[in-house]
């Protein structure tokens, strides 16, 4: 488990940029994965927590339907195809 | 295990020591050297930098072990939230996480409410489940499975 090596803020922004999931501001941050159309999967993400908790962020992925792995490598990877792209675009255009 | 100046107290079977230990050894009739580990050192005497963080770290580790054993698993029942009655009791365990408290229905295990001690976790849980009903209400789009949830959910929440 690597909770250590994110805060919630890098949570939020990974299912921001890779899941599309809008976050409603509230006591704590909510949203939701939508599927083809019906909304599949709820996250709730606590404000400002550095390190994760440990149980909170295996509720993270519970709430996502995944395990801790499969959570750990979601939040590696912040970059997604839109960025890269981007980047791309930047390095040949000089 | 460790001292007011954050030292820890090296146990007898750690083969390691300073030069504080060096000046405690003495020789057996045997011929072999003794040495006694049990002098209190400080890690950053041995390696400097790399240690102390991981010292630091283990240190952290110890207290939030001695927090989970010091604050064990809570089961209490919620009959009422901020806004809404519940219609049965739910039940849900409260226990530590790192430096806070996790509440989390058993019935529900989508949800949970984290917070820095118990009454907070478990107000947030209370706010957790009002603010996914609400988004249960909201309309259909959800896939079966939450289509049965939000089922749940209206025999489970009453309004005031």
């Amino acid at each position: 488990m690597k909770n250590a090596n994110f805060d919630t803020k890098d949570v939020k922004k990974v299912c921001e940029n890779k899941l599309d999931i809008n976050f409603r501001k509230g006591k704590e941050y909510n949203g939701w994965f939508n599927l083809e159309g019906k909304k599949a999967a709820r996250i709730t993400i606590p404000k400002g927590r550095k390190p994760i908790p440990r149980k909170t962020y295996k509720s993270m992925a519970k709430q996502l339907q995944i395990n801790v792995d499969q959570f750990d490598r979601l939040l590696e990877c912040p970059l997604d195809r839109n960025e890269y792209v981007k980047l791309l675009k930047e390095s040949k255009g000089g | 295990m460790f001292d007011s100046l954050g030292k820890a107290a090296v146990p007898n079977n750690i083969m390691s020591f300073n030069k504080a230990n060096k000046q405690n050894s003495t020789f057996l009739s045997s011929g072999k050297m003794s040495f006694d580990y049990s002098a209190s050192i400080d890690p950053s005497d041995i390696y400097p930098s790399v240690a102390k963080k991981n010292f630091l770290a283990l240190k952290e580790e110890i207290a939030s072990s001695e927090k989970e054993k010091n604050h064990k698993k809570e089961y209490i029942k919620i009959s009422r939230l901020i806004d809404y009655n519940l219609s049965f009791p739910i039940d849900v365990v409260v226990e530590p996480d790192d430096e806070g408290f996790i509440a989390r229905p058993f019935d529900l295990s989508m949800l949970y409410g984290y917070g820095d001690d118990e009454i907070e976790a478990v107000d947030n849980l209370k706010d957790e489940i009002e603010s996914l009903y609400k988004d249960l209400m909201e309309d259909d789009d959800f896939t079966e499975d939450w289509l049965s949830i939000k089922q749940y959910f209206k025999k489970l929440l009453l309004n005031d």
